[in-house]
Protein backbone atom coordinates (compact mmCIF):
# COMPACT_ATOMS: atom_id res chain seq x y z
CA UNK A 1 0.00 0.00 0.00
CA UNK A 2 1.34 3.46 -0.96
CA UNK A 3 2.45 5.43 2.05
CA UNK A 4 0.75 8.82 2.31
CA UNK A 5 2.02 12.08 3.72
CA UNK A 6 -0.01 14.89 5.20
CA UNK A 7 0.90 18.44 4.19
CA UNK A 8 -0.56 21.78 5.17
CA UNK A 9 -1.41 24.43 2.61
CA UNK A 10 -3.29 27.75 2.82
CA UNK A 11 -7.02 27.14 2.49
CA UNK A 12 -7.60 29.91 -0.05
CA UNK A 13 -4.87 28.51 -2.30
CA UNK A 14 -6.40 25.04 -2.19
CA UNK A 15 -9.90 26.37 -2.87
CA UNK A 16 -8.66 28.40 -5.85
CA UNK A 17 -6.84 25.42 -7.36
CA UNK A 18 -9.83 23.12 -6.83
CA UNK A 19 -12.10 25.61 -8.53
CA UNK A 20 -9.75 26.23 -11.45
CA UNK A 21 -9.06 22.59 -12.24
CA UNK A 22 -12.29 20.90 -11.12
CA UNK A 23 -12.99 19.70 -14.68
CA UNK A 24 -9.62 18.01 -15.04
CA UNK A 25 -9.10 16.56 -11.55
CA UNK A 26 -11.51 14.95 -9.11
CA UNK A 27 -9.67 16.31 -6.09
CA UNK A 28 -6.91 18.63 -4.99
CA UNK A 29 -4.85 15.57 -4.05
CA UNK A 30 -5.14 14.25 -7.59
CA UNK A 31 -4.01 17.59 -9.05
CA UNK A 32 -1.02 17.86 -6.72
CA UNK A 33 0.00 14.24 -7.34
CA UNK A 34 -0.11 14.89 -11.09
CA UNK A 35 2.08 17.96 -10.78
CA UNK A 36 4.60 16.36 -8.46
CA UNK A 37 4.80 13.23 -10.61
CA UNK A 38 5.55 15.36 -13.67
CA UNK A 39 8.13 17.49 -11.86
CA UNK A 40 9.88 14.38 -10.58
CA UNK A 41 10.64 13.20 -14.11
CA UNK A 42 14.20 13.93 -14.97
CA UNK A 43 16.89 12.77 -17.26
CA UNK A 44 19.65 12.30 -14.69
CA UNK A 45 19.99 8.59 -15.46
CA UNK A 46 20.11 9.26 -19.22
CA UNK A 47 22.73 11.94 -18.65
CA UNK A 48 24.79 9.61 -16.46
CA UNK A 49 24.61 6.80 -19.07
CA UNK A 50 25.80 9.18 -21.78
CA UNK A 51 28.74 10.43 -19.75
CA UNK A 52 29.66 6.87 -18.89
CA UNK A 53 29.64 5.80 -22.53
CA UNK A 54 32.01 8.60 -23.50
CA UNK A 55 34.32 7.71 -20.65
CA UNK A 56 34.34 4.05 -21.73
CA UNK A 57 35.21 5.05 -25.30
CA UNK A 58 38.13 7.12 -24.04
CA UNK A 59 39.25 4.21 -21.88
CA UNK A 60 39.11 1.83 -24.87
CA UNK A 61 41.34 4.21 -26.76
CA UNK A 62 43.78 4.23 -23.89
CA UNK A 63 43.30 7.87 -23.01
CA UNK A 64 42.09 7.21 -19.49
CA UNK B 1 33.71 53.08 -29.26
CA UNK B 2 30.02 52.92 -28.44
CA UNK B 3 28.00 51.23 -31.17
CA UNK B 4 24.93 52.86 -32.64
CA UNK B 5 23.92 49.78 -34.55
CA UNK B 6 20.48 48.24 -34.75
CA UNK B 7 20.15 44.51 -35.37
CA UNK B 8 18.13 42.55 -37.91
CA UNK B 9 18.17 38.76 -37.69
CA UNK B 10 16.56 36.77 -40.49
CA UNK B 11 16.24 33.05 -39.87
CA UNK B 12 15.01 30.77 -42.62
CA UNK B 13 13.52 27.41 -41.75
CA UNK B 14 15.09 24.40 -43.46
CA UNK B 15 17.68 26.40 -45.42
CA UNK B 16 20.72 24.30 -46.28
CA UNK B 17 24.17 25.81 -46.58
CA UNK B 18 24.70 24.04 -49.92
CA UNK B 19 21.50 25.47 -51.43
CA UNK B 20 22.58 29.10 -51.48
CA UNK B 21 24.77 30.58 -54.21
CA UNK B 22 27.33 31.95 -51.77
CA UNK B 23 27.56 28.43 -50.36
CA UNK B 24 28.47 27.02 -53.74
CA UNK B 25 25.07 25.95 -55.06
CA UNK B 26 24.99 25.77 -58.86
CA UNK B 27 21.39 26.87 -59.28
CA UNK B 28 20.75 30.64 -59.14
CA UNK B 29 18.28 30.65 -56.25
CA UNK B 30 19.77 33.43 -54.10
CA UNK B 31 20.91 36.25 -56.38
CA UNK B 32 20.31 38.98 -53.82
CA UNK B 33 21.89 37.14 -50.88
CA UNK B 34 24.87 36.31 -53.10
CA UNK B 35 25.40 40.00 -53.79
CA UNK B 36 24.91 40.80 -50.11
CA UNK B 37 27.47 38.12 -49.23
CA UNK B 38 30.03 40.07 -51.25
CA UNK B 39 29.67 42.86 -48.69
CA UNK B 40 29.36 40.66 -45.63
CA UNK B 41 31.29 38.32 -43.44
CA UNK B 42 30.33 34.84 -44.60
CA UNK B 43 30.68 31.93 -42.22
CA UNK B 44 31.03 29.07 -44.66
CA UNK B 45 31.02 26.45 -41.89
CA UNK B 46 28.15 27.57 -39.63
CA UNK B 47 26.75 24.72 -37.53
CA UNK B 48 23.47 24.72 -35.61
CA UNK B 49 23.34 23.91 -31.90
CA UNK B 50 20.62 21.34 -32.52
CA UNK B 51 18.00 20.20 -35.00
CA UNK B 52 15.13 20.49 -35.76
CA UNK B 53 13.59 23.84 -34.85
CA UNK B 54 12.74 23.12 -31.22
CA UNK B 55 16.30 21.94 -30.59
CA UNK B 56 17.92 24.69 -32.64
CA UNK B 57 16.45 27.95 -31.45
CA UNK B 58 17.56 27.95 -27.83
CA UNK B 59 21.09 28.12 -29.23
CA UNK B 60 20.25 30.92 -31.67
CA UNK B 61 18.29 33.20 -29.34
CA UNK B 62 19.47 32.24 -25.85
CA UNK B 63 23.00 30.98 -26.59
CA UNK B 64 22.13 27.73 -24.82
CA UNK B 65 22.50 24.17 -26.06
CA UNK B 66 19.08 22.54 -26.45
CA UNK B 67 19.64 20.09 -23.58
CA UNK B 68 21.47 22.62 -21.44
CA UNK B 69 18.53 22.75 -19.05
CA UNK B 70 17.70 19.07 -19.33
CA UNK B 71 15.15 17.30 -21.45
CA UNK B 72 12.17 18.73 -19.63
CA UNK B 73 12.58 22.25 -20.98
CA UNK B 74 11.03 22.88 -24.38
CA UNK B 75 11.80 26.27 -25.89
CA UNK B 76 12.87 29.27 -23.84
CA UNK B 77 12.36 29.02 -20.07
CA UNK B 78 10.31 31.75 -18.36
CA UNK B 79 12.69 34.54 -17.38
CA UNK B 80 15.56 33.10 -19.40
CA UNK B 81 17.82 35.76 -20.88
CA UNK B 82 17.76 35.98 -24.66
CA UNK B 83 19.06 38.20 -27.43
CA UNK B 84 15.71 40.04 -27.32
CA UNK B 85 15.56 40.54 -23.54
CA UNK B 86 19.14 41.86 -23.49
CA UNK B 87 18.46 44.35 -26.27
CA UNK B 88 15.09 45.37 -24.84
CA UNK B 89 16.73 46.02 -21.47
CA UNK B 90 19.32 48.15 -23.26
CA UNK B 91 16.56 50.36 -24.64
CA UNK B 92 16.07 48.82 -28.08
CA UNK B 93 12.67 48.60 -29.72
CA UNK B 94 12.10 44.90 -30.36
CA UNK B 95 9.82 42.97 -32.68
CA UNK B 96 9.49 39.46 -34.03
CA UNK B 97 7.55 38.24 -37.05
CA UNK B 98 7.44 34.46 -37.22
CA UNK B 99 5.79 32.79 -40.18
CA UNK B 100 3.51 30.38 -38.38
CA UNK B 101 5.95 27.86 -36.93
CA UNK B 102 4.04 26.40 -33.94
CA UNK B 103 7.29 25.82 -32.01
CA UNK B 104 8.31 29.48 -32.16
CA UNK B 105 5.45 30.98 -30.21
CA UNK B 106 4.54 32.51 -26.85
CA UNK B 107 3.67 28.97 -25.83
CA UNK B 108 7.39 28.17 -25.82
CA UNK B 109 8.63 31.48 -24.50
CA UNK B 110 9.83 32.98 -27.76
CA UNK B 111 7.94 36.21 -27.20
CA UNK B 112 10.11 37.11 -24.22
CA UNK B 113 11.85 40.43 -24.81
CA UNK B 114 9.73 41.43 -27.81
CA UNK B 115 7.39 44.40 -27.46
CA UNK B 116 5.75 43.22 -30.69
CA UNK B 117 5.44 39.50 -31.35
CA UNK B 118 3.44 38.28 -34.33
CA UNK B 119 3.49 34.51 -34.90
CA UNK B 120 0.87 34.50 -37.70
CA UNK B 121 -0.82 31.47 -36.17
CA UNK B 122 -4.08 33.33 -36.36
CA UNK B 123 -3.60 34.00 -40.06
CA UNK B 124 -6.33 32.90 -42.37
CA UNK B 125 -4.65 29.96 -44.03
CA UNK B 126 -7.07 28.32 -46.47
CA UNK B 127 -8.28 24.91 -45.30
CA UNK B 128 -5.98 22.13 -46.44
CA UNK B 129 -6.69 19.94 -49.43
CA UNK B 130 -9.67 17.72 -48.78
CA UNK B 131 -8.48 14.50 -47.23
CA UNK B 132 -10.41 11.87 -49.07
CA UNK B 133 -11.78 9.43 -46.55
CA UNK B 134 -11.65 11.82 -43.63
CA UNK B 135 -15.32 12.65 -43.89
CA UNK B 136 -17.43 11.17 -41.16
CA UNK B 137 -19.68 8.89 -43.13
CA UNK B 138 -20.34 5.24 -43.93
CA UNK B 139 -17.68 5.25 -46.69
CA UNK B 140 -14.97 6.51 -44.39
CA UNK B 141 -15.94 3.91 -41.78
CA UNK B 142 -15.76 1.22 -44.47
CA UNK B 143 -12.38 2.56 -45.51
CA UNK B 144 -11.10 2.39 -41.96
CA UNK B 145 -12.20 -1.22 -41.70
CA UNK B 146 -10.52 -2.11 -44.97
CA UNK B 147 -7.36 -0.40 -43.78
CA UNK B 148 -7.45 -2.29 -40.49
CA UNK B 149 -8.01 -5.60 -42.25
CA UNK B 150 -5.16 -4.92 -44.68
CA UNK B 151 -2.69 -4.78 -41.79
CA UNK B 152 -2.80 -8.56 -41.39
CA UNK B 153 0.15 -8.91 -43.73
CA UNK B 154 2.86 -6.73 -45.19
CA UNK B 155 1.69 -7.41 -48.72
CA UNK B 156 -1.97 -6.57 -48.20
CA UNK B 157 -0.93 -3.43 -46.30
CA UNK B 158 1.32 -2.33 -49.19
CA UNK B 159 -1.40 -3.05 -51.73
CA UNK B 160 -3.98 -1.14 -49.73
CA UNK B 161 -1.69 1.88 -49.23
CA UNK B 162 -0.85 2.04 -52.93
CA UNK B 163 -4.47 1.72 -54.04
CA UNK B 164 -5.63 4.25 -51.48
CA UNK B 165 -3.01 6.77 -52.58
CA UNK B 166 -3.98 6.36 -56.22
CA UNK B 167 -7.65 6.67 -55.32
CA UNK B 168 -7.01 9.94 -53.46
CA UNK B 169 -5.10 11.31 -56.42
CA UNK B 170 -7.90 10.30 -58.79
CA UNK B 171 -10.52 11.95 -56.56
CA UNK B 172 -8.63 15.24 -56.49
CA UNK B 173 -7.56 15.24 -60.13
CA UNK B 174 -10.21 17.72 -61.22
CA UNK B 175 -9.89 20.12 -58.27
CA UNK B 176 -9.08 23.66 -59.26
CA UNK B 177 -6.46 24.71 -56.78
CA UNK B 178 -3.68 27.26 -56.53
CA UNK B 179 -0.36 27.27 -54.73
CA UNK B 180 -1.68 29.96 -52.40
CA UNK B 181 -4.54 27.68 -51.37
CA UNK B 182 -2.21 24.77 -50.74
CA UNK B 183 0.46 26.67 -48.81
CA UNK B 184 0.29 26.04 -45.05
CA UNK B 185 2.39 28.99 -43.89
CA UNK B 186 2.26 32.69 -44.66
CA UNK B 187 4.62 33.39 -47.53
CA UNK B 188 7.70 35.54 -46.96
CA UNK B 189 6.21 38.59 -48.65
CA UNK B 190 3.39 38.71 -46.07
CA UNK B 191 5.77 38.40 -43.13
CA UNK B 192 8.26 40.92 -44.50
CA UNK B 193 5.46 43.41 -45.27
CA UNK B 194 4.42 43.34 -41.62
CA UNK B 195 8.02 43.71 -40.51
CA UNK B 196 8.57 46.69 -42.80
CA UNK B 197 5.46 48.40 -41.44
CA UNK B 198 6.83 47.98 -37.96
CA UNK B 199 10.26 49.28 -39.01
CA UNK B 200 8.68 52.44 -40.37
CA UNK B 201 7.00 52.98 -37.01
CA UNK B 202 10.18 52.97 -34.91
CA UNK B 203 11.50 56.24 -36.25
CA UNK B 204 15.04 56.92 -35.15
CA UNK B 205 15.01 54.45 -32.25
CA UNK B 206 17.50 51.64 -32.23
CA UNK B 207 15.77 48.34 -32.88
CA UNK B 208 16.11 44.58 -32.92
CA UNK B 209 14.00 42.87 -35.54
CA UNK B 210 13.76 39.09 -35.84
CA UNK B 211 12.04 37.58 -38.89
CA UNK B 212 11.55 33.84 -39.30
CA UNK B 213 10.54 32.62 -42.74
CA UNK B 214 9.08 29.23 -43.63
CA UNK B 215 9.03 29.17 -47.42
CA UNK B 216 11.52 26.30 -47.89
CA UNK B 217 9.65 24.21 -45.26
CA UNK B 218 7.47 21.32 -46.41
CA UNK B 219 4.85 21.01 -47.76
CA UNK B 220 6.57 22.77 -50.59
CA UNK B 221 4.17 25.21 -52.27
CA UNK B 222 6.13 28.20 -53.56
CA UNK B 223 4.55 31.00 -55.62
CA UNK B 224 4.30 30.25 -59.33
CA UNK B 225 6.63 33.15 -60.17
CA UNK B 226 9.29 31.58 -57.97
CA UNK B 227 9.01 28.29 -59.85
CA UNK B 228 9.51 30.11 -63.13
CA UNK B 229 12.61 31.80 -61.77
CA UNK B 230 14.26 28.49 -60.91
CA UNK B 231 13.34 26.93 -64.25
CA UNK B 232 10.50 24.77 -62.95
CA UNK B 233 7.47 26.50 -64.39
CA UNK B 234 6.13 23.14 -65.61
CA UNK B 235 5.18 22.26 -62.03
CA UNK B 236 1.53 23.23 -61.65
CA UNK B 237 -0.33 23.41 -58.36
CA UNK B 238 -1.89 20.02 -59.15
CA UNK B 239 1.52 18.52 -59.83
CA UNK B 240 2.92 20.11 -56.65
CA UNK B 241 0.12 18.58 -54.61
CA UNK B 242 0.81 15.15 -56.09
CA UNK B 243 4.56 15.54 -55.48
CA UNK B 244 4.09 16.60 -51.86
CA UNK B 245 1.60 13.80 -51.24
CA UNK B 246 3.90 11.17 -52.73
CA UNK B 247 6.96 12.56 -50.92
CA UNK B 248 5.08 12.34 -47.65
CA UNK B 249 4.20 8.66 -47.98
CA UNK B 250 5.46 6.55 -45.14
CA UNK B 251 4.95 3.30 -47.06
CA UNK B 252 7.35 4.09 -49.89
CA UNK B 253 11.10 3.58 -49.80
CA UNK B 254 13.95 5.71 -51.12
CA UNK B 255 14.11 3.87 -54.45
CA UNK B 256 10.60 4.97 -55.47
CA UNK B 257 10.95 8.39 -53.85
CA UNK B 258 14.11 9.05 -55.85
CA UNK B 259 12.02 9.32 -59.00
CA UNK B 260 10.48 12.58 -57.77
CA UNK B 261 13.47 13.98 -55.93
CA UNK B 262 14.45 16.45 -58.64
CA UNK B 263 11.02 18.04 -58.75
CA UNK B 264 10.77 18.17 -54.96
CA UNK B 265 14.12 19.95 -54.84
CA UNK B 266 12.84 22.40 -57.45
CA UNK B 267 9.87 23.19 -55.23
CA UNK B 268 12.21 23.68 -52.28
CA UNK B 269 14.60 25.85 -54.31
CA UNK B 270 11.71 28.01 -55.47
CA UNK B 271 10.85 28.63 -51.80
CA UNK B 272 14.44 29.68 -51.21
CA UNK B 273 14.30 32.00 -54.21
CA UNK B 274 11.14 33.63 -52.85
CA UNK B 275 12.85 34.25 -49.50
CA UNK B 276 15.81 35.78 -51.34
CA UNK B 277 13.55 38.22 -53.11
CA UNK B 278 11.74 39.28 -49.96
CA UNK B 279 14.99 39.81 -48.08
CA UNK B 280 15.94 42.13 -50.92
CA UNK B 281 12.76 44.11 -50.24
CA UNK B 282 13.53 44.23 -46.53
CA UNK B 283 16.99 45.66 -47.20
CA UNK B 284 15.46 48.20 -49.56
CA UNK B 285 13.17 49.36 -46.78
CA UNK B 286 16.12 49.77 -44.42
CA UNK B 287 17.93 51.74 -47.08
CA UNK B 288 14.91 53.97 -47.71
CA UNK B 289 14.71 54.63 -43.97
CA UNK B 290 18.42 55.50 -44.01
CA UNK B 291 18.91 52.83 -41.37
CA UNK B 292 20.92 50.40 -43.47
CA UNK B 293 24.24 52.00 -42.61
CA UNK B 294 23.46 51.67 -38.92
CA UNK B 295 22.18 48.08 -38.97
CA UNK B 296 23.92 44.79 -38.40
CA UNK B 297 22.10 42.36 -40.68
CA UNK B 298 22.40 38.61 -40.15
CA UNK B 299 20.86 35.81 -42.18
CA UNK B 300 20.97 32.17 -41.13
CA UNK B 301 18.82 29.08 -40.67
CA UNK B 302 17.70 26.83 -37.84
CA UNK B 303 18.58 23.64 -39.72
CA UNK B 304 18.69 22.20 -43.20
CA UNK B 305 16.60 19.60 -45.02
CA UNK B 306 17.20 16.07 -46.22
CA UNK B 307 16.48 14.88 -49.75
CA UNK B 308 17.40 11.19 -49.49
CA UNK B 309 21.17 11.79 -49.24
CA UNK B 310 21.13 9.22 -46.44
CA UNK B 311 17.70 7.80 -47.22
CA UNK B 312 15.73 10.34 -45.19
CA UNK B 313 13.36 13.19 -45.98
CA UNK B 314 12.58 16.45 -44.21
CA UNK B 315 14.39 17.16 -40.93
CA UNK B 316 13.57 14.53 -38.39
CA UNK B 317 15.76 14.19 -35.27
CA UNK B 318 17.01 10.78 -36.38
CA UNK B 319 20.43 12.03 -37.46
CA UNK B 320 22.74 15.03 -37.43
CA UNK B 321 23.93 14.84 -41.02
CA UNK B 322 25.65 17.75 -42.71
CA UNK B 323 22.54 18.45 -44.74
CA UNK B 324 20.77 19.10 -41.41
CA UNK B 325 23.34 20.86 -39.28
CA UNK B 326 25.36 22.88 -41.83
CA UNK B 327 23.53 26.14 -42.47
CA UNK B 328 24.33 29.43 -44.17
CA UNK B 329 25.35 32.43 -42.10
CA UNK B 330 26.24 35.88 -43.27
CA UNK B 331 26.65 38.98 -41.16
CA UNK B 332 26.72 42.33 -42.84
CA UNK B 333 27.88 45.09 -40.51
CA UNK B 334 28.60 48.76 -41.16
CA UNK B 335 32.27 49.49 -41.36
CA UNK B 336 33.34 45.84 -41.33
CA UNK B 337 35.35 44.71 -44.31
CA UNK B 338 33.74 41.86 -46.17
CA UNK B 339 35.63 38.63 -46.07
CA UNK B 340 35.01 34.96 -46.24
CA UNK B 341 35.89 33.07 -43.10
CA UNK B 342 36.34 29.69 -44.55
CA UNK B 343 36.97 26.26 -43.13
CA UNK B 344 36.44 27.19 -39.52
CA UNK B 345 33.37 25.75 -37.82
CA UNK B 346 31.24 28.44 -36.21
CA UNK B 347 28.54 27.32 -33.83
CA UNK B 348 25.32 29.33 -33.80
CA UNK B 349 25.66 29.26 -29.99
CA UNK B 350 28.03 32.18 -30.52
CA UNK B 351 25.73 34.20 -32.79
CA UNK B 352 23.67 35.99 -30.10
CA UNK B 353 26.69 37.16 -28.05
CA UNK B 354 28.39 38.25 -31.29
CA UNK B 355 25.39 40.33 -32.35
CA UNK B 356 25.13 41.83 -28.88
CA UNK B 357 28.72 42.98 -28.94
CA UNK B 358 28.14 44.42 -32.42
CA UNK B 359 25.38 46.50 -30.84
CA UNK B 360 27.55 47.48 -27.88
CA UNK B 361 25.44 45.51 -25.40
CA UNK B 362 26.86 43.21 -22.76
CA UNK B 363 25.87 39.56 -23.13
CA UNK B 364 23.92 38.00 -20.22
CA UNK B 365 25.95 35.82 -17.90
CA UNK B 366 23.75 32.83 -18.68
CA UNK B 367 24.89 32.72 -22.32
CA UNK B 368 27.03 29.70 -23.08
CA UNK B 369 28.53 31.09 -26.28
CA UNK B 370 31.13 33.79 -26.67
CA UNK B 371 31.25 36.80 -28.90
CA UNK B 372 33.37 36.55 -32.02
CA UNK B 373 32.91 40.22 -32.86
CA UNK B 374 36.48 41.22 -32.15
CA UNK B 375 37.71 38.29 -34.27
CA UNK B 376 35.44 39.41 -37.08
CA UNK B 377 36.81 42.94 -36.93
CA UNK B 378 40.39 41.68 -37.12
CA UNK B 379 39.53 39.02 -39.69
CA UNK B 380 41.03 36.33 -37.50
CA UNK B 381 38.25 34.00 -36.36
CA UNK B 382 39.42 31.47 -33.83
CA UNK B 383 38.49 27.93 -34.69
CA UNK B 384 36.96 25.47 -32.32
CA UNK B 385 34.76 22.45 -32.92
CA UNK B 386 31.02 22.98 -32.96
CA UNK B 387 28.53 20.78 -31.16
CA UNK B 388 25.05 19.86 -32.34
CA UNK B 389 22.66 17.72 -30.34
CA UNK B 390 19.10 16.51 -30.16
CA UNK B 391 17.05 13.84 -28.45
CA UNK B 392 17.00 10.97 -30.91
CA UNK B 393 13.59 10.26 -32.45
CA UNK B 394 11.95 13.07 -30.45
CA UNK B 395 9.36 14.03 -33.06
CA UNK B 396 7.05 15.67 -30.56
CA UNK B 397 8.86 17.32 -27.64
CA UNK B 398 5.58 17.76 -25.79
CA UNK B 399 5.35 14.00 -25.31
CA UNK B 400 7.31 12.89 -22.26
CA UNK B 401 8.05 9.53 -23.85
CA UNK B 402 9.62 11.29 -26.82
CA UNK B 403 11.73 13.64 -24.71
CA UNK B 404 13.10 11.10 -22.26
CA UNK B 405 15.27 9.27 -24.75
CA UNK B 406 19.00 9.13 -25.33
CA UNK B 407 20.50 11.95 -27.31
CA UNK B 408 22.37 12.23 -30.56
CA UNK B 409 25.50 14.32 -30.32
CA UNK B 410 27.80 15.51 -33.09
CA UNK B 411 31.18 17.11 -32.50
CA UNK B 412 32.04 18.85 -35.73
CA UNK B 413 35.56 19.92 -36.45
CA UNK B 414 36.86 21.31 -39.72
CA UNK B 415 38.13 17.96 -41.00
CA UNK B 416 36.46 15.40 -38.73
CA UNK B 417 33.01 14.79 -37.35
CA UNK B 418 32.23 12.48 -34.47
CA UNK B 419 28.64 11.35 -34.11
CA UNK B 420 27.62 9.70 -30.85
CA UNK B 421 24.46 7.61 -30.90
CA UNK B 422 23.81 6.95 -27.26
CA UNK B 423 20.71 4.82 -27.90
CA UNK B 424 22.82 2.26 -29.72
CA UNK B 425 25.92 3.01 -27.62
CA UNK B 426 27.69 3.57 -30.92
CA UNK B 427 29.85 6.25 -32.43
CA UNK B 428 31.02 7.07 -35.94
CA UNK B 429 33.95 9.22 -36.96
CA UNK B 430 33.89 10.78 -40.43
CA UNK B 431 36.79 12.24 -42.38
CA UNK B 432 34.98 15.21 -43.92
CA UNK B 433 37.93 16.20 -46.06
CA UNK B 434 37.90 12.92 -47.99
CA UNK B 435 34.31 11.91 -47.31
CA UNK B 436 32.23 15.13 -47.23
CA UNK B 437 29.06 13.14 -47.90
CA UNK B 438 29.52 11.08 -44.73
CA UNK B 439 29.21 7.82 -46.65
CA UNK B 440 31.79 5.76 -44.77
CA UNK B 441 32.66 6.13 -41.13
CA UNK B 442 36.32 5.47 -40.44
CA UNK B 443 36.99 1.92 -39.23
CA UNK B 444 37.08 1.47 -35.48
CA UNK B 445 40.63 1.66 -34.22
CA UNK B 446 41.75 4.22 -36.78
CA UNK B 447 42.34 7.95 -36.25
CA UNK B 448 42.60 7.31 -32.52
CA UNK B 449 44.03 10.70 -31.73
CA UNK B 450 41.26 12.54 -33.57
CA UNK B 451 38.65 10.28 -32.04
CA UNK B 452 39.91 10.90 -28.53
CA UNK B 453 40.15 14.65 -29.07
CA UNK B 454 36.54 14.91 -30.15
CA UNK B 455 35.42 12.52 -27.40
CA UNK B 456 37.00 14.79 -24.82
CA UNK B 457 35.05 17.72 -26.23
CA UNK B 458 31.87 15.66 -25.94
CA UNK B 459 32.81 14.71 -22.40
CA UNK B 460 33.33 18.35 -21.42
CA UNK B 461 30.05 19.32 -23.07
CA UNK B 462 28.06 16.69 -21.17
CA UNK B 463 29.69 17.56 -17.85
CA UNK B 464 29.15 21.27 -18.38
CA UNK B 465 25.46 20.72 -19.13
CA UNK B 466 25.06 18.72 -15.92
CA UNK B 467 27.00 21.10 -13.69
CA UNK B 468 25.52 24.35 -14.96
CA UNK B 469 21.89 23.40 -15.14
CA UNK B 470 19.71 26.27 -13.96
CA UNK B 471 17.16 24.26 -12.00
CA UNK B 472 14.97 27.27 -11.17
CA UNK B 473 14.56 28.16 -14.84
CA UNK B 474 14.01 24.52 -15.69
CA UNK B 475 11.34 24.31 -12.97
CA UNK B 476 9.58 27.39 -14.30
CA UNK B 477 9.63 25.94 -17.81
CA UNK B 478 8.26 22.62 -16.55
CA UNK B 479 5.45 24.36 -14.64
CA UNK B 480 4.59 26.27 -17.81
CA UNK B 481 4.25 22.96 -19.67
CA UNK B 482 2.11 21.50 -16.90
CA UNK B 483 -0.20 24.54 -16.91
CA UNK B 484 -0.56 24.27 -20.66
CA UNK B 485 -1.23 20.54 -20.54
CA UNK B 486 -4.00 20.77 -17.96
CA UNK B 487 -5.38 24.19 -18.92
CA UNK B 488 -8.84 24.62 -20.40
CA UNK B 489 -7.57 24.84 -23.99
CA UNK B 490 -4.89 22.24 -24.57
CA UNK B 491 -2.93 23.06 -27.64
CA UNK B 492 -2.26 20.42 -30.23
CA UNK B 493 1.17 20.67 -31.74
CA UNK B 494 1.85 18.57 -34.82
CA UNK B 495 4.56 15.98 -34.83
CA UNK B 496 7.71 16.62 -36.73
CA UNK B 497 7.78 15.07 -40.18
CA UNK B 498 7.82 11.31 -40.41
CA UNK B 499 11.23 9.79 -39.90
CA UNK B 500 13.10 9.02 -43.07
Amino acid sequence: MTQMRQVQLPEELCAAAEKKFRKQFASLEELLAFILRDLSLDDDSLQADEEQMVEERLRELGYI
Amino acid sequence: MASQNSIVLVTVDCLRADHVGFGGYGRAVTPFLDSLAGNSVVFSDAIVGGAPTYFSFPAILASRYPLGMGRSVVGIAPGEATLATALRDAGFRTAAFVAGNPYLTKRFGYDQGFETFHDFLDSEIPPGPTQTGSENNVWSELNRRFQGASRRSRWTAAAYDELYFRYCQWRSANDRITMDQLRRYPAANIVVDHACSWLKSVGRDRFFLWIHLMDPHHPYYPPESALSSVGASHITAQRARFLNSFWNRGDVGPRRLQRYRSEIVSLYDAGVWWVDQQVSGLVQTLQDMQSWDKTVFAVTADHGEEFLEHGARYHSPMSLTEELIHVPLLVRAPGVAAGRIAERPFSLIHLAPTLLEAAGVRAPGSFTGRSSWADILTGNLQSEPAIAECVEACNNPLRTGDRMRPRLLAVRDRDYKLVLRFRDKASDLYDLKHDPGERSPLPAGTAKRERARLLRIAQTHLAHARQNRDSRSALRARLREIRKSIGPAQEMIPDSPIPG
